[in-house]
């Protein structure tokens, strides 16, 4: 453990772990700041940064080649959709 | 091991099989992002409907215990991706280890999870009789918390199988790390657990707080 420890130090993994926790900290004191809509849309677009943080660096897709990229981005693609056409519905009731 | 061992029989060469099994998770997480997305959209739909109920229905979801758990998972993020780095550079050893840790930590949150499940059944937070909130809207977004926090903690215990089984076979010299996807693969299988609890985090415990 303690050598995982030592060639640890300074790796963008461990940055990136920073950066997260930074961020999940920032959200939740953001949420009882009363910002009204602004609460919900804040926490969500950190959790978005925080996703591409973990997809990028700790996944390691920014060393991916084209083919991995296009998989995981049909993940994010068909959500989209999903979202889109349920919304298409209920905002113009 | 030598390289040509590492190559399973359909493949021409390291590069392609590597290739192919990382397309092949990525898909599988596609399908995942699909799973859990229709637990999303039926959240977005409901919330949008009843913006007070789901308010003051996340104000008494215990945000103490959810942030320590987000924290938690954050950082098995770090140690699983340690894991592969240490993995590819070829020290299985290492690799091991930051496994451990990153299994220490998945039952970490599962511990935490247990007593907050038991502080929400005390409280009256399980939707049926005796659920203690109004309006009765509330019980969707406990319904709602109940079932994907739920399903998460399913993806996770599978999650620590995994990551266990892979350990003892690194343990076993089953296969070479540095030509072998395995622990890749398993690896970035948990982040996605991780993504999925980025995610509940801010929408289940962090609305109604100001």
């Amino acid at each position: 453990m303690k050598a995982l420890f030592r060639k640890s130090a300074l790796l963008p993994e461990v940055a990136a772990w920073v950066g997260l926790l930074v961020l999940m900290v920032v959200s939740l004191v953001s949420s009882y700041v009363p910002l009204g809509l602004g609460n919900g849309i804040a926490n969500l677009a950190i959790a978005g940064v925080q996703m591409l943080v973990v997809v990028f660096v700790l996944m390691h897709l920014k060393e991916g080649g084209a083919l991995p990229r296009l998989a995981a981005a049909a993940g994010a693609f068909w959500l989209a959709i999903f979202f889109t056409l349920t919304f298409s519905d209920f905002l113009t009731r | 091991m030598t390289d040509q061992a590492a190559i399973a029989e359909q493949f021409d060469d390291l590069a392609q099989q590597r290739e192919a099994t990382e397309i092949g998770i990525w898909a599988f997480l596609a399908t995942e992002v699909l799973f859990f997305g229709a637990l999303l959209v039926c959240y977005a739909v409901y919330r949008y409907q009843y913006p007070a109920a789901f308010l003051a229905a996340a104000r008494e979801a215990n945000v103490v215990f959810g942030t320590v758990n987000a924290a938690l998972l954050l950082t098995s993020s770090m140690t699983v991706a340690l894991a592969v780095r240490m993995g590819r550079a070829g020290q299985a050893r290492l690799s091991g280890h930051a496994l451990l840790a990153t299994v220490a930590l998945g039952l970490g949150f599962l511990v935490v999870k247990a007593f907050e499940y038991t502080g929400d059944i005390q409280d009256g937070l399980f939707p049926g009789p005796g659920f203690r909130l109004a309006p009765p809207q509330t019980q969707i977004f406990w319904s709602l918390y109940w079932i994907m926090t739920g399903v998460h903690a399913l993806h996770l215990i599978v999650g620590i199988g995994v990551l266990l089984t892979i350990f003892v076979l690194l343990r076993r010299s089953a296969f070479d790390p540095r030509h072998n996807t395995t622990v890749e693969v398993s690896c970035l299988y948990w982040h996605f657990v991780d993504i999925v609890w980025i995610f509940l985090y801010p929408l289940l415990y962090l609305p109604g707080r100001s």
